[in-house]
Formats: C-alpha cells, sequence, structure tokens
C-alpha cells in the first residue's frame, strides 16, 4: 500500500479542485476553503488508518471537512459567549471573493449566513435529506427547514423557484395525518 | 436547471486558483508535516515537555473547545514570551508611505512580500496628533482572558459524546493587546511571516465610531498558523505558527484636514517579538472578565480604555469581599495633590424609575435609577462632572456591621466632552440608549455577590448599606497615576428611596437623606414563591399576549414545569405578539396533531420555521409538552405536533396519549422576534439564542 505521503499526494493531484469548490461552497472564502481541505487531510491522516487509495482518501477528507467546518462555526458560537474579546469582530478582506461572487449566484450565496449556506450546501451539493443535514449540523430538523427556507427565498432570485421545487411540495399528507 | 450542478459550476469556477495552490509540492510538504507532527503528537500523548532555547516550552494540546479524541490532535508548541512593547505616536515618529494596508484593494493577504519596520510609521500629519498607540505583550490565552477550562470539559452535544467539547487550552499563545487612539477606525492583525512572505493572518480586533474621541480596544489577538488566511478563530482551535514569527500590526483612520477625508490612513504601528522589551513593566492585561462581564466599559465604541481596567482592579482589590469597610464619606486626595476635586453636580441618589425618561447626555443632575424591568437588578447613577482627570473607577460595595460583604465594579465611560469639562455616567456594554451614548444600564448585583467568587456565603435576610466609591485620576498606559478617591456621603451626594425587584429576590430600600443607603434585604435566602405570576389577556383576534423569558434546559417536561412554577411571572418582557391562523380549538386533539396554527402562502413570520411546543396547566396523560413543527403542504405551512424535540432529554418516557388538557395554554417559540429584541425600548440580558417566546393562546375549551 502507498504511504501516506503518495496518498495525499495523489489525492491533491486528482481531487484538489473538487476538494477546494467543496472547501470554498461550505465557507464562501476561498483562502478559508483551502484551509478547510488541508485541515481535513490532516485530521484524516493523522490517524492511521486504512486509506488504500486517493479514491477512498477523497470521502475520507470531504466527510472531515464537513465535521471541521460545522466544529468551529459552533465553536466560534460558544467562543463568542465565553470571551468575546478574543474574536475578531470583522473578517478580514479576501480579496479573492470578490473576483469568485461575481456572478449571480456567487452574490446571492455571499448573503447567506455561514449556517444557511452550510444548509444548502449540505442539502444541494452533498444531497442530503434535512434530517441528514440536521444530523451533521446538529440542528432540530425544523431549525434546518427555516434555514433552508430563507436562503431558498433569496437564491431563488437568482436560480428560479424550479431549482427547488423539491422543498415546496407537501412533506406531510395532511389528510393521512388524520 | 440542476441546482446540484449550479453549486458545482460556481465552486468550481470560484476555487480553481484554490485548487492550484494546494497542487503546488509546498502545501504537500506541510501537509506531510503536519501529519507527522500530529502523529507524533499522538503517541505523546499531550504530556511531553520540550526544552527550547530561550524559551520555557510545555507540551500542551491547542484546541479550544476541544472535541474529546476525534479533533486533529494539533501537536506540540512552546510557549513564548515577548514584550511589553509599547509604541506611540509623537513628533518625533518616522514619516512614510505605509508598508503595507489591511484594508481596501490593496489589503495585505497570504503570499504577499512585505517588509515591515516596527514601530510606528506615520502617514499623514494628523496622525502625529492623534495619540496613536499600540501596547503589546506575547503571552497565553489564559493569561488574556478569565475564562477558565473546565476541569471535565463536556460534550456541547449530550448526544455526541464524542464531539465538541467545552475544554480548551490556556497556554496557547497569545499576543496582548492595548490599542487607543483619538481616530474614526483601527484594524489590528496578526501577520505569520515566512521571512517577508506572508504565510498566515489573523484579524486580531478592529473597530469604528461616529463619535469624536478616543477609541480604546483591548484584549488577545490571536497567531495564525501557516496557510491560515482568514479564519481567525481557527487560530483558538489549532495549532498556531511560531508566534516569535508574528508581527503585530495596527493602523488607524480618521479625517484629515489635508484631505478632508475621514478614511485617511493615519498611521502603521508594528510591534516584532524578535526585538527587546521596550516598555519597562508588564502591561496590566486585559481579561474578559465573566464577573463582570455586564459592567464592562464602553468608550466611544466597545473598546476598552486600559487604564480604566488596570484602576478598576485596583480598586477592586481594595474593596474586597471581607476588608473592613473604614472609609468614611469625603473626598481622599493622592497625596500632594493640589488640583481640583471632583465636582458632583448632580445626586448619586437612587429613585424612581421614570427619571429614565429625563436623561440625556449633557444634562447634569440626573438621579441614578435601579431598574425593575429587566429581571436582574441594575443601577444608572446620575451624571458626574469634573474637571479634570483621564479615568474613573466605581465601585459599588455592600457593608453589614463595619464588613464589606458584596462588592462590584460598576463601569464608567467619558461620553461627551460638554464645554472645559468631561461628562461621566455609569454606563453598560449592552442595552445603552443609542440617541444617548454611553448611558445604559449596569446590572446591580445582590449583597454576598463578590468579584471572582470571592467572599462571604449568601447572606441572610437583614440590613446592608450600599456605598459608591469614585476614583478619577490621569493616567498612562503603564502608570497609575491616582488622585482622588471619593466616597459617597461628599457634599451634593444624597440618598432618597428605591424599590428594585429580581427574578428570585425582592429587596427594598427606604433610606434617609444623606447616605450611605441602608437596604433591607427580604426574601433573599427564602425559597422562591411567584406571587406576582402574569396576569393573562386573551388573544383578540391575531394578537396575543407574549412573554419573553430564558430558554428552558432539556428534560422530560421543561415547559410544563417552569408553567408549573408560576411563570410566565409579571417581571419577563410582554409583549403584544401577532401570530396568524392560530386555531381556535385549543384541547388536547392538538396534543394528538391536530393544526395548531396554518401560515398562507407567501407569509414569512419570524417564528416560520422555530421549533415550538405545546404547554397547558394540566396535560393527563401523555407528553406535557409536546414538540410541534412546521410543515408545508400546497404552499402554505401548517404548524402541528412533530419533529425532533431537542427539549426532550434522552431517558424520557411518556404513558400513551390520550390527552386532555385544561387551563391555560401557550405555544413557546424558540428565540424571539428580531424586532422586538432590537427595539430600542427592551433590554435583554442575554442573546435571542438564549431566550424563548411563551405566547399565550387562551384557555381550553370546556370539555364535554
Amino acid at each position: 500500500m502507498a504511504g501516506t505521503d503518495e496518498i495525499i499526494g495523489e489525492l491533491l493531484d486528482v481531487a484538489a479542485r473538487r476538494l477546494a469548490a467543496y472547501g470554498y461552497l461550505l465557507t464562501g472564502s476561498q483562502h478559508a476553503g483551502e484551509e478547510l481541505v488541508q485541515a481535513a487531510i490532516v485530521k484524516v491522516f493523522v490517524r492511521r488508518r486504512r486509506i488504500p487509495n486517493a479514491q477512498a482518501a477523497e470521502g475520507y477528507v470531504r466527510a472531515a471537512m464537513r465535521s471541521v467546518h460545522i466544529d468551529r462555526m459552533r465553536r466560534e458560537k460558544v467562543w463568542r459567549r465565553i470571551a468575546p474579546g478574543q474574536v475578531a469582530r470583522e473578517d478580514v478582506p479576501d480579496h479573492a471573493n470578490r473576483i469568485a461572487t461575481a456572478d449571480a449566484l456567487g452574490n446571492a450565496l455571499s448573503t447567506l449566513s455561514p449556517r444557511q449556506r452550510t444548509a444548502v450546501v449540505l442539502r444541494y451539493f452533498d444531497d442530503l435529506t434535512v434530517a441528514g443535514v440536521a444530523a451533521e449540523m446538529q440542528l432540530a430538523d425544523g431549525t434546518v427547514k427555516r434555514y433552508l427556507s430563507e436562503a431558498l427565498d433569496r437564491l431563488a432570485v437568482v436560480v428560479g423557484s424550479e431549482a427547488f421545487e423539491i422543498e415546496y411540495v407537501a412533506v406531510v399528507d395532511r389528510e393521512s395525518r388524520s | 436547471m440542476n441546482f446540484h450542478d449550479e453549486l458545482s459550476r460556481h465552486g468550481a469556477d470560484a476555487a480553481g486558483e484554490s485548487a492550484r495552490r494546494l497542487g503546488t509540492a509546498e502545501v504537500r510538504a506541510q501537509l506531510d508535516a503536519r501529519v507527522r507532527r500530529g502523529r507524533r503528537a499522538r503517541t505523546l500523548g499531550g504530556a511531553g515537555v520540550v526544552a527550547s532555547v530561550a524559551l520555557v516550552a510545555v507540551g500542551v494540546w491547542a484546541v479550544a473547545p476541544t472535541p474529546n479524541d476525534e479533533q486533529e490532535p494539533t501537536g506540540i508548541h512552546d510557549i513564548a514570551r515577548a514584550g511589553p512593547y509599547s509604541y506611540e505616536a509623537s513628533a518625533d515618529s518616522r514619516r512614510g508611505d505605509p508598508e503595507v494596508k489591511l484594508r481596501g484593494d490593496a489589503a495585505v493577504m497570504c503570499g504577499d512580500t512585505v517588509d515591515l519596520t516596527s514601530g510606528v510609521t506615520v502617514h499623514d500629519s494628523e496622525g502625529f496628533e492623534r495619540s496613536v498607540r499600540l501596547g503589546a505583550e506575547l503571552t497565553t490565552l489564559g493569561e488574556t482572558t478569565d475564562a477558565t477550562p473546565p476541569a471535565t470539559p463536556v460534550p456541547l452535544d449530550p448526544n455526541k459524546p464524542d464531539g465538541l467539547t467545552t475544554g480548551w487550552d490556556p497556554l496557547q499563545p497569545r499576543w496582548s493587546v492595548q490599542l487607543s487612539g483619538d481616530v474614526g477606525s483601527f484594524e489590528l492583525v496578526t501577520l505569520l511571516m515566512d521571512g517577508q512572505t506572508v504565510a498566515g493572518m489573523a484579524a486580531g480586533t478592529s473597530g469604528s465610531s461616529n463619535v469624536t474621541g478616543r477609541i480604546w480596544a483591548s484584549g488577545g489577538a490571536p497567531i495564525p498558523r501557516i496557510g491560515q488566511c482568514d479564519d481567525s478563530l481557527d487560530a483558538l482551535s489549532a495549532e498556531p505558527g511560531d508566534p516569535m514569527e508574528t508581527l503585530l500590526v495596527a493602523q488607524y483612520w480618521g479625517a484629515s484636514t489635508s484631505t478632508n477625508e475621514d478614511t485617511t490612513l493615519l498611521a502603521t504601528i508594528v510591534i516584532d517579538p524578535a526585538l527587546p522589551p521596550n516598555a519597562g513593566a508588564s502591561l496590566p492585561v486585559f481579561k474578559e472578565n465573566n464577573a463582570f462581564s455586564e459592567g464592562s466599559m464602553n468608550g466611544p465604541q466597545d473598546g476598552v480604555n486600559p487604564d480604566l481596567m488596570k484602576a478598576s482592579q485596583d480598586i477592586q482589590d481594595r474593596f474586597a469581599c471581607g476588608v473592613p469597610w473604614n472609609l468614611e464619606a469625603g473626598y481622599y486626595p493622592r497625596d500632594g495633590y493640589a488640583g481640583p476635586m471632583p465636582e458632583y453636580t448632580g445626586s448619586l441618589a437612587p429613585t424612581a424609575q421614570n427619571a429614565e425618561e429625563t436623561t440625556t447626555v449633557g444634562e447634569f443632575g440626573n438621579p441614578p435609577v435601579l431598574d425593575a424591568s429587566a429581571g436582574d437588578l441594575a443601577v444608572r447613577t446620575s451624571l458626574v462632572a469634573f474637571d479634570d482627570g483621564f479615568y474613573d473607577t466605581f465601585v459599588l460595595a455592600w457593608v453589614q456591621d463595619g464588613v464589606i460583604v458584596g462588592n462590584q465594579r460598576v463601569s464608567m465611560a467619558a461620553v461627551q466632552f460638554v464645554g472645559d469639562s468631561d461628562t461621566t455616567s455609569l454606563s453598560t456594554a449592552r442595552g445603552g440608549d443609542s440617541s444617548a451614548p454611553g448611558i445604559g444600564w449596569a446590572p446591580l448585583s445582590a449583597p454576598g455577590a463578590c468579584a471572582n467568587g470571592q467572599g462571604p456565603d449568601f447572606p441572610e435576610d437583614g440590613d446592608y448599606q450600599l456605598h459608591i466609591v469614585h476614583e478619577y485620576g490621569t493616567a498612562d498606559a503603564f502608570v497609575d497615576d491616582k488622585l482622588v478617591t471619593t466616597s459617597n456621603g461628599a457634599p451634593g451626594v444624597d440618598v432618597d428611596r428605591v424599590e428594585f425587584r429580581s427574578g428570585d429576590a425582592y429587596t427594598q430600600v427606604v433610606d434617609p437623606a444623606g447616605g450611605p443607603w441602608t437596604v433591607h434585604v427580604i426574601g433573599l435566602t427564602t425559597p422562591v414563591t411567584l406571587d406576582d405570576p402574569a396576569k393573562l389577556i386573551a388573544p383578540d383576534g391575531d394578537v396575543h399576549q407574549a412573554f419573553v423569558m430564558e430558554r428552558a434546559v432539556p428534560g422530560c417536561s421543561a415547559l410544563a414545569d417552569i408553567r408549573a412554577d408560576g411563570f410566565p411571572h409579571n417581571d419577563a418582557a410582554q409583549y403584544q405578539a401577532t401570530l396568524a391562523g392560530v386555531t381556535g380549538s385549543l384541547t388536547g386533539q392538538l396534543w394528538m396533531g391536530d393544526t395548531v396554527a396554518t401560515l398562507a402562502a407567501g407569509e414569512d413570520p419570524w417564528y416560520l420555521g422555530r421549533d415550538a411546543w405545546l404547554v397547558a396547566d394540566g396535560v393527563s396523560p401523555g407528553k406535557a409538552n409536546p414538540h410541534v413543527e412546521w410543515t408545508s403542504v400546497d404552499g402554505s405551512w401548517v404548524l402541528a405536533e412533530g419533529g425532533r424535540d431537542p427539549l426532550e432529554a434522552a431517558e424520557c418516557a411518556y404513558l400513551d396519549p390520550r390527552i386532555s388538557v385544561s387551563g391555560a395554554v401557550f405555544l413557546v417559540i424558540d428565540g424571539v422576534d428580531p424586532a422586538y429584541y432590537n427595539d430600542p425600548s427592551t433590554d435583554f440580558f442575554a442573546l435571542p439564542e438564549e431566550l424563548q417566546t411563551w405566547i399565550y393562546l387562551g384557555h381550553t375549551a370546556p370539555t364535554s
């Protein structure tokens, strides 16, 4: 079996673009996305596990990216309460983002809160169910639905509501409940 | 159009350059090194001790808060110390163009090559006049916060015992920073340098002010790690870079008389930890002090005056719980001081709450107000005027039998210049009146509440005297130069009458004039009995009586238990909420899945999609406060029983539902209406996510 450095190299050869895109979609920032990819790779490979090839590693890394990203959001919330002075109040400008958000979808995504954005990516990019998104984000289903509803209202202006048609069909058949 | 594909396209387009960077040999080498370091750290188990030249080095995990074991072990880092440093612009300061910019299109970013000169560089002639200053010391996270990592970290999510915990590492390196200037705004970042290349960067703090006057800021600036470029929080949670390879960079902007632009870059200050300290003594480290978090300072913005912090800590120590009270009313000038004394043009006496309406900045003589509305005890004093002085410190001290049995530092802020005098008032960081900067409420602790947990146990009912101690003086950043200490009872200070309540205590003050105030404390040690539950008002169409209360703690009948204790109480914040489409039939069928409310298509009120519950006075049998959820039905939204209940503890079991309900019925919704929360007339001591809104639906229909 290939060594860790070889697999990491192969992973970056074949999947860097996909992982970078995923990191960008989750974080809304190229730099933060890159950092997320690296953090996830380190997290996966620090634990000595059997990862036979780059293809398998990509799955591990994507899952780790999701959990690291969500943990960071939760950690920020906690830390702001523990010691707000320890958390920067404003982001440092990410100039690359200005280019990235030049298109309409990018602009619309940039208006979402981090949680809304994450919910949208998990729901529509990772194709998780609402329950799956809720489990990943450690939120109630209703909260995720609210995030998605609010986010889709904004995104629908850009991509059209038909893209989210599935979200508007009845989730619960009222007749069958009685 | 397929949204998944749209997202894929957008992500790929946006991240093309990122993919290229990730594929470079440099990133691969860094990743390999981090993996090796992490594996080594796992092997060592975090207990290693490492020596390094000229540095004390202790092995630690650097995660905050920490997952139990899933998180990447973040390696071993050194505890590096440097400084203290202090730089202030003066007529002798170097003048030149900025070597780096922290804002704008040319703002520094990772990969940039910069050559920074330590110290002050003034870029506009105004920069010489604005007293811009940066003090810093390289220390640890634990020393820049009063928060304490728990001895036994617990998972943030009880359902994920291996997930994120409340633990964090106090030994993580950290810049302790103090920054000030008569400027409009400032920005502070920590750059991690690889030679002259920016290898990482983390935002420290930033601020701006619409009020002419000095800005202060103090706190911790994180140490970035290699490759970290804009996620400042990540510095709390991962192995930072070498703190000795960082540069602390602050820039200051403000109006320039030459350019007449308020965004003129005035000066840059760079601190390099490789240089020897240039300040004589350690900085008075600012800490996020939980004990006084409600009373933290308000300058013209959210910054903190370091001088005030130091003086506050000093006076706090001298009037600590357990210390005999021996300060008679009067003035106590420092030896040799012959300058002006503080001149109290107003009363320091508490009085009725309606005085609040007459208090405006610059208007002297308004008495303080003890607030009965917010659930916590709160105080607002009169304005105080004095002719000189740079800092104020106030302590409220409860005294019984000649001994201090409660103390509280109350923050002050110089909020406006009026003629030749500063105007100062008690103020708080939260709940201030936006139309009157600096005027707000400070929570008033009950007797027995002592700073940092020191002092006696919770006191018995009895009589307590409440004293105010005021100190003011001039100071520079690191030299305490106290001028005058004043105890209440000084000329002009008198006493009126006050009554106030808190959620779990009732106190009354009936006092003679002339202070100090005698406070008869009643009911502090008796069990909480709510003799004043809210009078419920039947809904009027869509308009419902609503209460905002603290979010319930998970349990098997968390909300029903709160109701059984007599809440909502009259002390809870109340308002009239509009809740459309509520069913008119309040029976047990609601507990069985009947529709609680329906929203027509297109409606999007604040509560749509939030977690919600039903609560009634009597429920038998079944789940007392079932969770209800919003579901979409043909475009409209329906609220009915269902969904995962985040307030339900894991061990709960319920009887089969054959539910009948009686008494008052409430719909409890997670959170609070943003419009109500942000209304200037409200003053919450909690974040919106820490609150729940109880909406009174009415009494149950008679059971047939």
